[in-house]
C-alpha cells in the first residue's frame, strides 16, 4: 500500500436499489480529491402530475412515489390538504393514523436493520449468507416486517400503497375482531423489539463520531411522527409552514435529485436525529430500555442509526399497543368542503421529515405541489460523511475495502435509492 | 391439513399484472387453493411461506423467449432466471433463497413465470395468461393432496 497515490473509484450503478445512483470517488496524492454521490435517475416528476388533480386524488397518487414508505407520502399529504380546508378529522382518526404510521416504521427499519445494513455489520455479503449463521435473528427481523405490514393493512387495506386513508380521516374503521387478533403479536413483537435493541447495542459498529446538525419534528409530548414543529440541535425552531423560509434546496450538477441545506449547511434527518432530539418523548418502557445500553443519546456515531431503528421498533410497537388495546371502532373521518388556500404538511417518514406544500384552487384542484423527501435531504450529509469516514478509515486501504467502506456508509442513511444491499460493479482508474 | 396457495407477483401496471391476471383468473373458475396477489416488497413472502405446504408463484418473465412460453421452475433453477425484476432490491429470487436459508420454505413451491415480451405493454399478452393459468392448474393438480410428486420442469430460462 502507498499513503499517497492517485486513484478512481467509481461505482457505476447502486445495484439492488430503489433508484439509480453511482458513487464516484477521486484520490489525488493521497488525498480526496473529487467524491460525489450521483443520482442520475430521470426525474419522476410527481409534483407536476398532482397539478389539476382533485383533492381527493392525492392520498393514492403520493402513496405509489414509494413502496416502502406510501403512509409517510399519505400522511404529509392529508395533514397539509386539511390545514387548507380547515378540517379537524378529531382524535380517533389522529390514533389510528399514528398505528398506521408505527406500522410502517415497524416494517422499514426492520427490513433495513436485517437485510441491508446488519450484513455489512457482521461481514456478510447478503442477508441470505447471514441467515445461515444467525437465522433466528433474520426469522425475528423478518416476523417484525410482517407485524408492520399487518399494522399498517389494518387502517390502509393492504400493506404497500394502501388505500384506506383519505383526506378528512380513513374509508373505513377496523372491526374490533381484526385489532383483537393483532394484540397478542404485538405483545410478542415488544418482546422482540427488546431483543432486538439489545443485539443492535452489541453489533460491531464502527465507532466514528463527527460534527453534523441533527433536524426532526418535536412535540410537546410524543415521540414525533405525525406532528410537531421542526427543531434542530442549532436551535432552531420553527413551524412547519416556514420549512422554506429556513430550508434551501438547490441543484448540483452530479445529482437530479435536489440537495438542501440548512443556514449553507447539510443537515440530517431519520431515525438518529430523531432519537437525538427526542429521547425524552420516547414511550416509558422504551425510554428505560435505551438507560439499559451501553450507547448514550445524543451520538453523534453515525453508524448508531442502525440503533436507533431498533429503538424506534421498540417504540413504535409499544405505542400501537396502547393505542389498539382499548379500540373501538368510531366515524372514521370528517366530510370534507374544498376551498382556496396554502397548506403545508410535515411528517416522520421512517427515513426522516418529509414536507408537502400545496396551492389549491376553490375546487380543491391542487394549483401547485412541492414535495421534499428525506433521502434529498440527506444527500449532501452522505457526501460530508463519506469523505470524513473514508478518512478515517484510512486512504491506504486497497480500493477494494474503500468501496466496501463507502458502501457502507451510504446503506446506513437508508436511502430511497439505496433500499438495498450491494453496490455492483467497480471500475478502478488509477492516474 | 395442507395448504396450498397461488401468490400472483406482480403490480396494477403494464405486462407486470400478469400474475394478478392469472389469480383472477383462476378464481373465476374456482380452483380449490388459496389465491392471492401480491405488489409488496418481496421479502415479505418469507413469513407469507411459513404458513404453506405448497406455493406456487406466478410471476411474468422477460427472458427473450417467445410470448406465451412458461417457465415452470424449482428454487434452485431461480438464479439467472429472467424474472420481473425487484424494485426494492430484494427479489423474488432472493426471498425464495432467504426463506431456504432459514428452512422456512413449503415443502413443495415452484415458480411459473410466463414470458411476456414487452414488459412496457399496456396489458400482458392474453396468451401469456391464459398459458400460465394451464400451467398453474396442471402443477396444482401434480402437487397437491398430499402427493409428493415432483413436478418436471418444463422449459427453463438460460442459466448462464
Amino acid at each position: 500500500m502507498t499513503d499517497r497515490r492517485d486513484a478512481h473509484i467509481h461505482v457505476p450503478v447502486l445495484a439492488r436499489v430503489e433508484g439509480e445512483g453511482a458513487l464516484e470517488l477521486d484520490l489525488r496524492d493521497g488525498r480526496i480529491d473529487t467524491l460525489r454521490l450521483r443520482i442520475y435517475e430521470p426525474p419522476r416528476l410527481f409534483e407536476k402530475f398532482l397539478e389539476g388533480r382533485d383533492f381527493r386524488e392525492v392520498p393514492d397518487m403520493v402513496a405509489r412515489i414509494c413502496g416502502i414508505c406510501p403512509v409517510a407520502y399519505q400522511m404529509s399529504a392529508v395533514q397539509a390538504l386539511e390545514s387548507v380546508f380547515g378540517v379537524d378529522p378529531g382524535p380517533w382518526v389522529r390514533r389510528m393514523r399514528r398505528v398506521m404510521y408505527c406500522g410502517e416504521w415497524v416494517q422499514s427499519h426492520a427490513l433495513h436493520i436485517h437485510l441491508l445494513a446488519a450484513p455489512d455489520f457482521l461481514g456478510f455479503d447478503s442477508a441470505v449468507a447471514m441467515a445461515a449463521k444467525y437465522p433466528d435473528e433474520v426469522r425475528r427481523g423478518m416476523q417484525l416486517q410482517a407485524l408492520g405490514n399487518r399494522l399498517i393493512a389494518l387502517l390502509g387495506g393492504r400493506s404497500v400503497h394502501p388505500i384506506g386513508t383519505r383526506v378528512g380521516g380513513f374509508h373505513h374503521a377496523p372491526a374490533v375482531s381484526a385489532v383483537e387478533a393483532l394484540l397478542p403479536d404485538l405483545r410478542e413483537g415488544i418482546d422482540q423489539a427488546e431483543a432486538l435493541v439489545r443485539w443492535c447495542a452489541g453489533l460491531p459498529l464502527p465507532d466514528d463520531d463527527q460534527e453534523f446538525v441533527s433536524v426532526a419534528l418535536r412535540h410537546d409530548s410524543e415521540y414525533p411522527m405525525n406532528n410537531g414543529r421542526l427543531v434542530s440541535d442549532d436551535g432552531l425552531d420553527i413551524p412547519i409552514a416556514e420549512f422554506a423560509q429556513h430550508f434551501r434546496e438547490h441543484q448540483v450538477p452530479h445529482s437530479t435529485a435536489l440537495h438542501a441545506t440548512l443556514n449553507g449547511q447539510p443537515y440530517l434527518v431519520g431515525p438518529l436525529a430523531r432519537l437525538n432530539l427526542n429521547a425524552d418523548r420516547l414511550p416509558q418502557s422504551t425510554g428505560a430500555l435505551l438507560t439499559d445500553l451501553p450507547v448514550r443519546f445524543p451520538s453523534h456515531n453515525m453508524f448508531h442509526s442502525a440503533l436507533a431503528r431498533a429503538v424506534e421498533i421498540h417504540a413504535a410497537l409499544v405505542e400501537a399497543l396502547a393505542l389498539l388495546q382499548d379500540y373501538r371502532p368510531d366515524v372514521p373521518g370528517e366530510e370534507v368542503t374544498p376551498r382556496a388556500g396554502t397548506g403545508y404538511g410535515c411528517t416522520e417518514a421512517p427515513r426522516g421529515i418529509l414536507w408537502h406544500h400545496y396551492d389549491v384552487d376553490d375546487a380543491g384542484h391542487i394549483a401547485q405541489a412541492t414535495i421534499v423527501p428525506p433521502t434529498s435531504q440527506n444527500q449532501g450529509r452522505i457526501e460530508e460523511d463519506l469523505r470524513l469516514s473514508l478518512e478515517a478509515f484510512g486512504l491506504a486501504h486497497p480500493d477494494d475495502e474503500l468501496r466496501k467502506r463507502g458502501e457502507m456508509v451510504i446503506r446506513n442513511y437508508d436511502p430511497c435509492i439505496s433500499c438495498s444491499t450491494h453496490f455492483l460493479r467497480l471500475q478502478v482508474r488509477r492516474t | 391439513m395442507s395448504r396450498t396457495a397461488v401468490i400472483g407477483i406482480g403490480s396494477p401496471f403494464g405486462a407486470d399484472q400478469l400474475g394478478w391476471e392469472v389469480v383472477t383468473q383462476l378464481r373465476d373458475r374456482g380452483v380449490a387453493a388459496e389465491l392471492e396477489c401480491w405488489d409488496g416488497p418481496l421479502a415479505g413472502l418469507v413469513e407469507r411461506f411459513k404458513a404453506l405446504d405448497v406455493a406456487i408463484l406466478v410471476d411474468a418473465a422477460v427472458g427473450g423467449g417467445r410470448v406465451g412460453e412458461v417457465h415452470i421452475l424449482a428454487p434452485e433453477q431461480l438464479d439467472g432466471a429472467g424474472l420481473r425484476w425487484s424494485s426494492h432490491g430484494f427479489g423474488l429470487r432472493d426471498a425464495v433463497a432467504l426463506a431456504q436459508a432459514l428452512e422456512e420454505l413449503p415443502r413443495r413451491l415452484l415458480v411459473v413465470a410466463a414470458e411476456v415480451g414487452e414488459p412496457a405493454a399496456d396489458r400482458p399478452p392474453a396468451a401469456a395468461v391464459r398459458a400460465a393459468v394451464y400451467a398453474v392448474e396442471a402443477e396444482l393438480a401434480a402437487n397437491t393432496g398430499g402427493a409428493t410428486h415432483v413436478a418436471v420442469p418444463l422449459h427453463t430460462v438460460n442459466q448462464d
